[in-house]
C-alpha cells in the first residue's frame, strides 16, 4: 500500500476509535459533570473530522489508481498559482477582517458587562492571532 | 514594479498564431484554463517561473512575451 492509502487508513481508524471513545465517555460521564459532556462532544467531533479527513483521502488515493489523468487535471488546479493566490489574499483580507471583529467582541462584550475572564480569553485569542501574525512576518523577513 | 505600472503580454497573440486552445496551453503548462484566460486579459500577471515556462513554450524570450510599460 501506498504512503497516501496508509494515511487514509490510520486517520479513518484514529476517527472510528475517537468517535466510539466519545459515545462512551459521553453514556458513562456524561451526566456527571457539564465539562464531561464538552469534552465527549469535543473528541466526537475531532473525531468525525478525522473519518472525513481519512474517507477523502481514500479516495483521492483510489481515484489516482483508477483514473490518473483526471486526478492530474486535480492536482493541477489545486496547485494553481492564481488559485494560490487567490486563497492567500482571501485568507490576508479574512485576518484584517478579524482583527476588527475581535476588536468590536471586545467592546460588545464589556458594554454587557461580561464576566473579566471571558473578557480576557477574547483578548487573549486576539493576541495570540496578533503575535503569530508577528512571528510569521518577522520568520519571513530573514527567510526571503 | 510600481503598483501604477502596467504588464502586457502577447500570449493570446501567439497562441492564437500557433492554433492552440486555452485548455491545450493550460495543461502544457501545467496550470488551470482560468489561469490562461486571466493572463492574456491582463487581470493576472504570472510568477517568474510561470513566465519562464511559457517562453520556453513558446521558444522565445521572455521579453519578447511579456512588456513591462512604465506610468
Amino acid at each position: 500500500m501506498d504512503k497516501g492509502g496508509r494515511t487514509a487508513y490510520i486517520l479513518l481508524i484514529l476517527g472510528l476509535v475517537l468517535v466510539i471513545v466519545s459515545v462512551i465517555c459521553f453514556y458513562f460521564f456524561g451526566s456527571e459533570r457539564f465539562a464531561y459532556t464538552v469534552v465527549s462532544y469535543s473528541i466526537f467531533g475531532g473525531g468525525f473530522g478525522l473519518l472525513g479527513d481519512g474517507i477523502g483521502r481514500l479516495n483521492a488515493a483510489r481515484l489516482e489508481k483508477k483514473d490518473p489523468e483526471r486526478m492530474r487535471l486535480i492536482n493541477i488546479e489545486k496547485n494553481d498559482e492564481r488559485n494560490i493566490a487567490i486563497d492567500e489574499k482571501a485568507r490576508a483580507k479574512a485576518y484584517t477582517l478579524s482583527i476588527y471583529l475581535f476588536s468590536a467582541v471586545l467592546v460588545i462584550l464589556a458594554i454587557m458587562r461580561v464576566e473579566l475572564k471571558a473578557l480576557l480569553i477574547v483578548l487573549c485569542a486576539d493576541l495570540i492571532v496578533m503575535i503569530y501574525s508577528l512571528y510569521i512576518r518577522l520568520k519571513l523577513y530573514k527567510e526571503m | 514594479m510600481c503598483k501604477g505600472d502596467a504588464m502586457k503580454n502577447r500570449v493570446e497573440e501567439l497562441r492564437k498564431e500557433r492554433g492552440i486552445k486555452q485548455e491545450e496551453l493550460a495543461m502544457a503548462l501545467e496550470v488551470s484554463r482560468q489561469t490562461i484566460g486571466s493572463l492574456e486579459n491582463g487581470r493576472y500577471n504570472p510568477s517568474i517561473q510561470l513566465a519562464f515556462k511559457i517562453s520556453k513554450f513558446f521558444g522565445l524570450k521572455i521579453e519578447d512575451i511579456f512588456i513591462y510599460e512604465e506610468e
